[in-house]
């Protein structure tokens, strides 16, 4: 069994408790206008050219971005950082693209690693079919469910899939056993406003479970991702959010009773 | 920090560097005296350290709380001509060198080439040095192959234990004084030049003394005078400390630093050891006399604090001596390497923080001075406040404090042959060193240029910079059939060239402790009184002698192109690769891609290229390790490599590792800069996949930008990753927090980061001070940047 993964990163510190290794899975249902990493919109590997500096002078080379892994070659991979995991409570967390595109090879990497030991998180925009989502969130010891909106239609609109079928997900019986991160990207003209966000800490609050929201401020350094793969762009006049909106942002949430980490 | 200490810091960091030819003119004088060339050598020297101490100008700064100066005011520097000469070429230089320069006044210039050099000529260490030194040695020297550290500074890289703290010089001269009455001269042949030694290290003990009474009388001086009534008290309470240290063991905190300061004085004065001198472990020394003044109700905290801010700026006061030449190249800066440990374990093994450990912090975060140096011992022992406390520091981003491995060093030194307990009372110093403090002459002898002597195994012993044959003929590399063939004919360039260093500093070791014993330093560490014998002659409990191993990562990334191009895929011929180091890659930009993007590199956690670092590390403590010198140390390895990777990368053309001529070299242990592409977890595993253990000192440099310490949690899994590399035995970590950005601003706009300081190698330094080559090659380092 084979699947796509267009990058493994060592100590990423921002993805779950501790140091942990994030293996990014190539392909995603959704195309969310702010996404920082359009490199994985489609499931193949891509072709990019960039410049890298020989002898003082840039020459252009054609990179592909994305290969095909065995589920053992990743977890090799994975486990180069075992020390750190030990060290500081981490492990590994499967983002993307959505991991969930590709059940069958994101559970078979699970099971190696779950026989390791190694604590598992999944980060998934939580579009999926109910059965893909109880088996493949079931081998996690954590989700990040990322939470976008609480309209159906201006989901539908900014991200290309409607919200329904996330927010079946976000009621999985596998959660209690499997602990459950809340992820909320704090975009300006799309969901930065008290009273969308207010709607959608109270959806937040019908499950019981959620134990903590993470607030992921815009940001726009992902404008040269785009550039480089020829894909419009389309949120460039759209500002990073200022210190005092995502405090208002927290605000609501803290106020709803859920403890608010900002920048996951 | 208060008015006074910010006004004594800012006068530190306004002092200009300069030249004093004070000390000079003082030991020429002495010397000149018909009396003194009767005199056994180590009597001249402790008889001149009592001449300059009763001779020397005295400083007292306004609103000083610890005394003395090494030259007659802050940042002046003497020169030791009897170690070395300048001439006035050398003074020109150092006057107007754009970087690291030392003002010379003009009766310097006239003092020098009047009376100074003609006086030393032929007597100075150094030219004795070059005058018996093989021809074989002064050809690889001149080629880059290894740089000589005892040709301009004295034997020294030693710091104090605990007997500093504990005795004064009565006590000393009481315990010197009795191994003089147990002498046999029946039947010990070496009674008499030991009789020698101790006279000498009983007369630099008196000429301590000497000096804290001239200043009881200068103080008592200007307390006559004194309208202030606070500052008269403050001042006739140091002239009574004075008058107690260091003539007594010190009783109070005050006591305790002030007498440090007049022994670090002592050593600075008597010659200048590299590395100046070093306090150590501060919190475990200091602890005793802050504790039980604290609870007697004699001292405050704060007062603490103001203390050793005070003692933090004497540190700065003192820049290194000036050095010129090669020895400036490969140890270019003002800094003197104090360096200045917390943390770690006591002598039972025991966790040895304490509430010091962590005012110490606080006064290295609120003085931010270039000097002295210092780092967190880290040991398995200690709690994570402590990590978490020096993250917070480096956090701010002036490269301090670096942090250490307890473990690792304890393990180093009793690998080594020290006991336990002597192992865990030592620590670090200078960049990187593990040192048993207070019992070992611990002296590096010169950093080792490794991928050079893969270029003359490229190039069957000539070098190609001159067309000479520099070393043995190890075959035509095109004709090597395997890797293991050329691997083995770098082994044996290697060897010869190990050879040729060793066979040079045994005859400057001999040169040392012949011409120039160090009796101060040596009635200080022991065992040199009980043994009656002096610091450079072996009289140490411990002695060790390292050779320094340089480009780690570049020779590393080397031989793993070679291994994968050359005899593994077979896409290139031996012969085309050397085609393209003769040509600089000119018109082989392809083949220049390939080697540079598509070739295993070390710091990737990549073990087609990492099986070489420890292959080659291996053969390099194969040809060290072991060795004997003649004053009984043992030669060892370090990789670490100050500022030298600049200067022997001038010395290297073009390298298989798709390295132009000329480029510095890779840094420490650290990767070639900028090829680490998988973060600081595979860098921290590549490093320490070769073995820490058998070294006695290994440094890696991780650049972050300023973002990715953003918020508590990042300072937390920062210290577990230090942790992490801890467990595998890593020797020593250090943190340039500052954006590439920055830097490349600072180089356009000098001006507007005049206090800039980054992390070099094994210390900190103002931007603004180093070369433009080392000021490019810091940009160039990863910054690995958060994702």
């Amino acid at each position: 069994m084979e699947g796509v993964v267009f990058d493994i990163r060592h100590y990423a510190v921002h993805d779950g408790p501790g140091i942990r290794t994030t293996v990014f899975f190539k392909g995603c249902p959704l195309r969310c206008r702010w996404c920082h990493n359009p490199e994985g919109f489609e499931t193949g590997p891509v072709s990019v050219v960039r410049e890298r500096s020989v002898a003082g002078r840039l020459m252009p080379i054609t990179d592909v971005i994305g290969r095909s892994y065995t589920p053992e070659e990743v977890v090799e991979e994975v486990l180069k950082s075992r020390i750190f995991f030990d060290e500081s409570g981490g492990g590994v967390s499967f983002s993307g693209g959505e991991p969930l595109m590709q059940p069958g090879f994101a559970g078979a990497c699970m099971d190696l690693l779950k026989k390791e030991g190694i604590h598992i998180a999944l980060d998934t925009s939580g579009y999926a079919s109910r059965t893909v989502f109880d088996l493949i969130a079931g081998k996690s010891d954590l989700v990040l469910f990322d939470l976008k909106h609480y309209d159906s239609a201006v989901h539908q609109e900014h991200t290309g899939v409607p919200l329904e079928p996330v927010l079946e997900n976000l009621h999985s019986p596998v959660f209690g056993r499997v602990g459950l991160i809340a992820r909320i990207p704090l975009i300006p003209g799309f969901n930065l406003a008290p009273d969308t966000l207010r709607k959608m800490a109270e959806i937040l609050l019908e499950s019981p479970v959620v134990q903590e929201v993470d607030l992921l401020p815009y940001h726009n350094i992902a404008t040269h991702k785009y550039e480089r793969l020829g894909i419009d762009y389309r949120l460039k006049e759209v500002k990073v959010p200022a210190k005092e909106e995502v405090e208002m942002a927290a605000g609501i949430f803290r106020e709803m009773g859920f403890p608010v980490k900002i920048g996951g | 920090m208060n008015e006074r200490i910010n006004r004594l810091r800012q006068n530190s960091l306004d002092a200009v560097n300069r030249l004093s030819d004070e000390r000079a003119r003082l030991v020429t004088e002495f010397y000149r005296r018909p009396e003194t060339a009767g005199m056994p050598v180590p009597v001249q020297r402790g008889e001149v350290l009592k001449y300059i101490m009763q001779h020397k100008h005295l400083y007292l700064g306004e609103g000083e709380l610890i005394v003395g100066e090494r030259g007659p005011e802050p940042k002046s520097v003497p020169t030791y001509p009897e170690v070395c000469i300048h001439s006035l070429q050398d003074l020109e230089i150092l006057d107007s060198r754009p970087k690291v320069s030392y003002k010379v006044d003009e009766e310097t210039r006239r003092l020098y080439p009047e009376e100074i050099t003609p006086f030393w000529t032929g007597k100075s260490v150094r030219d004795r040095m070059f005058s018996v030194l093989p021809e074989a040695w002064k050809e690889a020297y001149s080629a880059g192959v290894f740089t000589e550290f005892m040709e301009q500074r004295a034997p020294g890289h030693t710091v104090a234990g605990e007997k500093v703290f504990a005795k004064g010089m009565n006590d000393l001269i009481a315990d010197i004084d009795s191994e003089l009455e147990k002498l046999d001269y029946l039947n010990d042949a070496e009674a008499l030049p030991k009789s020698e030694a101790l006279k000498g290290m009983r007369l630099s003990c008196e000429a301590l003394i000497i000096l804290a009474g001239r200043y009881v009388k200068l103080l008592e001086e200007r307390i006559a005078v004194e309208k202030d009534a606070a500052r008269r008290d403050e001042l006739l309470d140091m002239a009574a400390i004075c008058r107690r240290v260091p003539a007594n063991a010190p009783e109070t905190f005050h006591e305790a630093l002030q007498h440090y300061w007049f022994i670090h004085l002592g050593v600075i004065t008597e010659l200048n050891p590299w590395d100046s001198f070093n306090p150590g472990r501060l919190d475990q020394h200091l602890w005793p006399f802050y504790s039980r003044e604290l609870k007697a109700g004699t001292l405050t905290k704060e007062r603490a604090t103001e203390l050793l801010q005070a003692f933090w700026v004497k540190f700065n006061n003192h820049p290194a001596p000036p050095k010129v030449g090669v020895t400036a190249q490969e140890s270019n800066t003002y800094t003197d390497f104090c360096l200045i440990n917390v943390g770690g374990v006591k002598a039972d093994g025991s966790d040895a923080v304490n509430e010091l450990s962590y005012l110490i912090l606080d006064v290295i975060e609120e003085m931010r001075l270039l000097q002295p140096s210092s780092m967190v011992q880290l040991s398995k022992k200690n709690p994570d406040s402590l990590i978490h406390r020096a993250a917070k520091i480096v956090k701010t981003g002036f490269g301090q404090p670096s942090i250490f491995n307890t473990d690792a060093i304890v393990q180093e030194l009793i690998r080594q042959g020290k006991t336990p307990e002597d192992a865990r009372r030592g620590g670090a110093s200078g960049c990187v060193e593990a040192g048993a403090f207070g019992t070992e002459a611990y002296i590096l002898t010169g950093y080792f240029n490794l991928p050079k002597i893969l270029e003359l195994t490229l190039n069957n012993g000539v070098d190609p910079l001159t067309g000479k044959q520099l070393g043995p003929k190890t075959g035509d590399a095109s004709s090597f059939e395997s890797y293991e063939e050329f691997f083995a004919a770098f082994r044996k360039m290697l060897q010869h060239f190990v050879d040729i260093k060793i066979t040079g500093s045994n005859i400057i070791e001999k040169i040392w402790a012949t011409h120039l014993p160090a009796p101060f330093l040596s009635a200080i560490i022991d065992d040199c009184i009980t043994s009656g014998r002096d610091y450079n002659a072996g009289g140490a409990r411990y002695n060790t002698s390292y050779i320094q191993g340089v480009g780690l990562g570049t020779i590393t990334d080397c031989l793993t192109a070679i291994d994968e191009h050359v005899f593994k895929t077979k896409r290139y011929s031996m012969k085309q690769m050397l085609k393209m180091l003769d040509a600089n890659f000119e018109g082989f930009e392809e083949e220049l891609a390939v080697l540079l993007y598509e070739t295993p590199k070390y710091g990737n956690d990549d073990d087609r290229a990492d099986v070489h670092v420890k292959e080659v590390f291996e053969a390099y403590f194969d040809a060290v390790d072991g060795r004997k010198s003649p004053r009984g140390a043992t030669y060892r390895v370090e990789m670490l490599p100050t500022t030298c990777h600049v200067y022997f990368g001038s010395k290297i053309k073009a390298l298989p590792d798709g390295r132009l001529a000329g480029k510095p070299l890779s840094e420490g242990i650290s990767p070639v800069q900028g090829v680490d592409r998988k973060g600081p977890t595979a860098v921290i595993k590549s490093a320490a996949k070769f073995d820490h253990i058998k070294t006695g000192g290994t440094l890696l440099n991780q650049k972050f930008s300023p973002d990715f310490f953003r918020g508590d949690d990042a300072i937390t899994k920062l210290g577990q990753l230090v942790r992490a590399y801890f467990r595998m035995d890593g020797h020593h970590i250090q943190f340039n927090v500052v954006s590439a950005d920055t830097l490349r601003k600072a180089r356009k706009h000098p001006e507007q980061f005049i206090n800039l300081i980054v992390r070099v190698a094994g210390y900190s330094d103002y931007f603004n001070d180093l070369t433009p080559e080392l000021q490019e090659e810091i940009i160039l380092r990863t910054e690995q940047e958060s994702i």
